[in-house]
């Protein structure tokens, strides 16, 4: 679990593992690799006398490939430097992480509709919330951010930030 | 102009009083960010260079280029005071420095680090406004297959100088290569991997992407641990280093600015490189190198003097050439261009209040680097001890007004947050984001300077080898794609 897999040709009482991350980024890459392999292929690789728009994409696809399949390979042959259990996820807790990026994309949807002030009035509280304030400090510390870099944006450095249906 | 008549005029420019004004903003934001751990200088300026859009753009520039050698100054003080560097050129700092600091010798470290940083900046400003003139008078007469030639010499330098693993590197960059594809062919202006969103026409920006892979990417990364070091409870008395210390340092500060001022210019190279170089040297040839990790002093003023040297001296390429040798600098290239100014041969003659009047304002800026370092340190120590909880809400708050005003539009704050993801996602995989964010910058240079080479020769890769310049970089960026392969064989050979 964790995100690891046990591969058999480890020994067991070392509790060594593969990193599965890289298997997985080696997965991403060679997908990109493919789809703009196929994008430089449509748009014309051209001829070495008069190389079309997909020629620079074309040779970075096919670079990028080999790259991915060598870091690929590595990673499912490695059995001189297996990475712990302990290492290989770290134990770390992204949770805060996942909320804020959460918290960020819904912000992006929202903020044209209901504007600046409301938006990141919400998105403060959530990201305060996060460090475990208490509840006031959580609004009036939002409330303060968000006039203050409404002033500071809007009115001092002339950014119109969004105004959405309230109109501010 | 001469390089004296030069100063004399960027000095003249930069004691204006709103160019002063800048130039102690941008030293004050870049020391206060620089003091923070986890924010290097990539993510400060690209958080705060929202601020600059409606200064003029000298004003503009001369702000960001102060915060840039303010947080290469700001950075020692974390790392002397807390062990945690404020950015990475200050990792060799820690060894040495944070040592002095548990023996009650905070004060000479943090002395030395100003006063080395002070001289070894101002010697590497006198590099960078000799050199500047002759060699943009060179680089007019650079056609595209010496610019392909020397963008190359950037990615093999980029993948080859990259701390965790080179083919990790490698991929990096070229992913970097493939965005900087997105949106019309700079030639024959057709279409590319823009999905037909109209956000995307012009490309994905520079600054969201920045903003997204360093400053939002190091929010999701503290966001994990919101604790903070420990900061060592000691007064911090005489910070004029003494008889005895000046005496150790003085050749260390010397030798640093040499090494930091040759490795600033090389693509690739930058502060980073220069200061664990110029550690290994001073280990190297001191008398007594167990000392060093111990509380040396000669460990904190050689990488510090390499790491400001370097940054003045990294100018030289970017200013002449256009060329940025290190991610910094590339970012920065991305702010000259919002402000509608393209780095290069013709910078000098086009705007020599400029370029001159940012030599000018460095000179300055350094002097005001260590007035403000020095008696405001017990400032930048309670600076560490705000709580990650407030602080980086605000920094996430500022990268998206940030995103968000460079067009007034809301398709770049979602970039940001991709590029957010996407740069917490590679550091959690040991991927690095700056070789993705300079060949990003540099792809579009590379692709038109690739394909006009190829136009002028008729598909013959001989017009590459056969101009000496172009050859010259050619031979050395091969010579370092096939240094690995040889090291690898090597080890193979002597294993069986």
């Amino acid at each position: 679990m964790n995100g690891t897999i046990t591969l058999p040709f480890f020994k067991a009482d070392h509790r060594e593992i593969m990193d599965i991350r890289d298997i997985i980024s080696g997965i991403v890459c060679l997908f990109i690799s493919v789809f703009v392999f196929t994008t430089s292929l449509r748009l014309g690789v051209g001829a070495l006398h008069d190389p079309g728009p997909g020629f620079i994409l074309f040779w970075a696809s096919i670079l990028l490939a080999i790259c991915t399949g060598i870091l690929f390979g590595i990673s499912l042959l490695k059995k001189t430097e297996p990475v712990l259990r302990s290492n290989a996820w770290n134990g770390a807790d992204r949770r805060n992480a996942i909320i804020v990026m959460a918290a960020l994309i819904v912000y992006w949807l929202v903020v044209p509709k209901f504007g600046y002030l409301i938006s990141t009035f919400a998105l403060m509280l959530v990201l305060f919330g996060l460090g475990r304030m208490k509840p006031w400090m959580m609004i009036l510390g939002s409330l303060i951010i968000v006039l203050l870099s409404y002033y500071l944006f809007d009115h001092l450095l002339q950014t119109p930030l969004p105004r959405g249906v309230l109109r501010f | 102009m001469d390089a004296l008549s030069g100063l004399l005029y960027g000095l003249s420019v930069a004691v204006r009083p709103e160019n002063l004004f800048f130039v102690f903003v941008g030293c004050f934001l870049g020391t206060l960010i620089g003091v923070l751990p986890g924010i290097g200088p990539v993510g400060a300026i690209s958080i705060l260079l929202p601020m600059t859009f409606q200064l003029a753009p000298s004003g503009a520039i001369i702000m960001l280029a102060g915060i840039y050698y303010g947080v290469m100054y700001g950075g020692s003080t974390t790392s002397i005071l807390v062990n945690v560097p404020g950015e990475t050129a200050s990792v060799v700092t820690c060894l040495d420095g944070y040592q002095m600091a548990r023996q009650g010798r905070a004060g000479p470290a943090l002395g030395i680090a100003a006063f080395g940083s002070f001289f070894a900046g101002t010697i590497g400003l006198v590099g960078l406004q000799i050199m500047a003139n002759p060699l943009s008078r060179i680089a007019l007469k650079f056609g595209p297959p010496e610019y392909f030639a020397l963008i190359t010499l950037g990615f093999s330098l980029i993948t080859y100088l990259s701390y965790g693993s080179k083919l990790k590197a490698c991929v990096m960059a070229l992913l970097g290569l493939i965005l900087s594809g997105v949106g019309l062919d700079p030639i024959t202006s057709q279409e590319r991997m823009t999905f037909g969103i109209l956000n995307l026409f012009e490309g994905i920006g520079v600054a969201p992407l920045a903003m997204g892979l360093f400053g939002v990417a190091e929010v999701f990364n503290n966001l994990e641990a919101l604790s903070s070091g420990n900061i060592v409870k000691v007064r911090i008395t005489k910070l004029f280093p003494s008889k005895l210390d000046w005496m150790q340092a003085k050749w260390a500060m010397v030798r640093g600015t040499a090494i930091g001022s040759l490795l600033g210019i090389l693509p690739g190279g930058g502060p980073v490189l220069a200061t664990f170089v110029a550690y290994g040297v001073e280990k190297r040839v001191a008398k007594n190198p167990e000392r060093f990790g111990k509380g040396a002093i000669e460990g904190v003023a050689s990488p510090e003097s390499a790491n400001n040297a370097a940054a003045s001296t990294s100018f030289i390429p970017f200013l002449t050439l256009g060329i940025p040798p290190n991610v910094v600098l590339a970012v920065l290239l991305g702010a000259f261009m919002v402000h509608g100014i393209v780095p290069g041969p013709l910078l000098i003659k086009d705007h020599p209040d400029l370029f001159w009047g940012l030599v000018g304002s460095m000179y300055i800026g350094n002097v005001v680097l260590v007035i403000l370092n020095l008696p405001l340190i017990p400032l930048w120590v309670q600076v560490l001890r705000i709580p990650g909880k407030i602080l980086y809400p605000l920094v996430l708050l500022f990268c998206l007004v940030g995103a968000f005003s460079i067009n007034n539009n809301v398709f770049d704050i979602l970039v940001m947050i991709i590029f957010g993801m996407v740069g917490y996602l590679c550091r959690q995989n040991g991927y690095e984001g700056a070789p993705l964010i300079l060949s990003f910058v540099l792809g579009p240079m590379f692709e038109v300077n690739f394909r006009r080479s190829l136009l002028m020769s008729q598909g013959s890769f001989s017009i590459f080898f056969t101009r000496p310049i172009a050859l010259g970089a050619m031979i050395f960026s091969l010579g370092l794609a096939m240094f690995p392969i040889y090291k690898l064989l090597g080890k193979r050979s002597k294993g069986l």
